[in-house]
């Protein structure tokens, strides 16, 4: 990489993450050169603000951006070498939204007497061992604030939780020893989920109007049509970006559209006051999705930030709550939307009208086995269009929850498969999953398919539309090695398996169902 | 050497392209300090040193008779060497 391409690529990473660039051209042409020379010293484009060790994990860690800069930024304003500066350099310490990177947080060093930066004290439960009244830790946020703490940077990235249960990776598959010799090559991947043909039965999770989502929506969706895979509009799009951002999340879909897959538009309680599943119909939606709740954030709705009070009354008029941070800051809450179930059948009678797939996301917990259940046996009675439900869990992604309410609620959405009825629609499970591993384990659990966000998000991130193919085409060929390895030509075969899944702890077994 | 105030022993943990570090050296210069200037980048053991001992990485570190600060903060260093506004 030269300087110039260099310096366009810190103004966009600067421009993605809120920040921006030193203005002192001598200042930045300084670092620049610093980074290029530490990238032919030593292979790595390492701050030249920071010593190199000579640890090769602790150097990956002041790789610029370095692990250090957000922190830096929102306490001093710029970072170590000051080639990020805060936007608005007279901006003081937010003291109004708390937020964290993780959950590991920086102080200074008493034990010498010595006011170091940022030492890192690695503290799960969020307690600094020595107090110095620094006030960063997550207690001293909460002290500070009042406000439970949320990742940074809002907008910009996307979240999950950090606490590790057990999940799919604490099952391994047991080949078949016996059989026909299968070639992976061979596999045949097709199937049907959701009243949709599909190369593969994994979908592109719901990604709404956030900026890092919106950034990605025209990627996601030709990426999605090229990939024979559904793809998901998320909630409040259209109150964001207009009927033009909703045509335009539609039509990148239907322009590429290869035969399989489909583009499907969620709708939450805001998002069906404003007829968006009518609209969305009208424009060319293939399917739409009733958004009951989300694995990241159960009890909560969608939310951003933004400035200015006439966009706050525009969405005070659709139905959002909007909380008034002051210093013409806002809030825009969604409602978490209430599920009563005869409510729910007559809303699903009447989007049935709308003559495309519903789907239905819901979060896994506690009511979900009747919730199913109750489904399944009201589309029978009234010939509902309802032809999928997403089972969302622990592990999924968001745009914006608080750690605490991401790390301890929520449980794994594979842990409902075993308990669930026999169903008349398809089961597509989401949160946390990101290879072709965990997709054939839970088919073999008994899910029918699975929706993935962030890998998604990552992909279209790195390549583009280019990139959700290729994903796809990794988790395909993952899929078909395993197929394989359980000796099934078809991918549909390896439904139910289960006894071909060990759990590698009791907790695991317990929590799949597998004894 | 009663009367004669002698001058702090001063080393200054550095490198070429760092700003900060740059800052640190010219506040010296102009206050007409002399200090010894170790390169961490050309200096592995002088690295090596400076990051035991602060347990972080940020550079200047500017040792002042064995006083450590780390970054240049013109206040603080004009309070370890005894400098009046």
């Amino acid at each position: 990489m030269n300087k110039e391409d260099l310096r366009k690529y810190s103004n966009l990473y600067a421009e993605g993450v809120g920040y921006k660039l030193n203005p002192e051209k001598e200042t930045i042409d300084r670092i620049l050169d610093g980074l290029l020379n530490n990238e032919q010293k030593f292979g790595y484009r390492y701050c030249p603000c920071r010593v190199i060790t000579g640890d090769k994990q602790q150097d990956s860690r002041i790789i610029c951006p370095c692990e250090y800069h957000h922190r830096e930024i929102e306490v001093l304003g710029h970072c170590a070498c000051n080639l990020f500066l805060r936007r608005n350099s007279t901006q003081t310490l937010d003291t109004r939204a708390p937020k964290m990177i993780d959950r590991r947080h920086y102080n200074w060093d008493i034990t010498t007497g010595r006011h170091l930066l940022f030492v890192e004290h690695s503290s799960p439960n969020g307690i600094c061992s020595n107090c110095v009244k620094c006030g960063l830790c997550e207690v001293g946020l909460k002290a500070r604030t009042g406000k439970t703490p949320f990742p940074e940077v809002f907008g910009a990235s996307q979240f999950g939780a950090e606490k590790r249960l057990p999940d799919l990776h604490d099952l391994q598959i047991v080949p078949e020893i016996i059989g026909e010799e299968v070639f992976f090559n061979d596999v045949d991947t097709s199937a049907k989920i959701g009243g949709f043909n599909v190369s593969l039965p994994v979908s592109i999770a719901a990604i709404g109007s956030t900026k890092i989502g919106w950034d990605n929506r025209k990627e996601l969706s030709v990426g999605a049509a090229l990939a024979g895979i559904p793809a998901v509009v998320g909630e409040n799009v259209y109150a964001t970006h207009g009927e033009e951002g909703l045509k335009l999340a539609i039509k990148s879909f239907l322009d590429n559209y290869q035969g399989k897959g489909a583009i499907i538009v969620q709708a939450n309680v805001e998002d069906q006051k404003s007829q968006v599943p009518e609209k969305a119909v009208d424009m060319g939606a293939q399917g739409i999705e009733l958004k009951l709740g989300q694995g990241a954030k159960m009890g909560l709705g969608g939310e951003v930030k933004f400035k200015g009070k006439e966009l706050a009354e525009k969405y005070k008029k659709m139905g959002y709550k909007i909380i008034d941070e002051g210093n013409d800051d806002y809030e825009r809450h969604s409602a978490p939307g209430s599920i009563i179930l005869e409510e729910l059948k007559k809303n699903l009678i009447k989007y049935s009208d709308l003559k495309v797939p519903i789907w239905i996301k819901v979060a896994a917990g506690h009511g979900i086995v009747e919730l199913l259940d109750f489904l399944s046996n009201a589309k029978k009675k009234e010939n509902l269009r309802l032809e999928a439900v997403t089972i969302d869990g622990y592990g999924g992604g968001t745009g914006m929850s608080p750690w605490m309410i991401m790390n301890e609620t929520g449980i794994p959405s594979a842990s409902v498969i075993s308990k669930l009825k026999s169903l008349n629609f398809s089961v597509i499970v989401a949160g946390g999953y990101c290879d072709g591993g965990d997709v054939a384990k839970a088919l073999m659990l008994g899910a029918d398919a699975v929706s993935m966000g962030r890998p998604y998000l990552i992909a279209a991130n790195v390549a583009q539309e280019k990139g959700v193919v290729n994903f796809t085409g990794a988790a395909k060929e993952e899929l078909q090695m395993i197929c394989a390895c359980l000796r099934k030509n078809k991918l549909a075969y390896i439904q139910g398996m289960k006894d071909n899944l060990y759990p590698l702890s009791r907790n695991a077994a317990d929590m799949f169902g597998l004894h | 050497m009663e009367g004669v105030k002698m001058q702090k022993t001063i080393k200054i943990y550095s490198a070429p392209y760092c700003t900060f570090c740059l800052m640190a050296k010219n506040f010296l210069k102009k206050q007409g300090i002399v200090y010894e200037d170790i390169n961490v980048q050309e200096d592995e053991q002088a690295a090596r040193y400076i990051y035991e001992l602060t347990n972080q990485t940020t550079i200047p570190v500017i040792i002042v008779d064995g006083e450590v600060l780390i970054g240049f903060d013109e206040a603080k260093l004009k309070k370890a060497l005894d400098i009046k506004d």
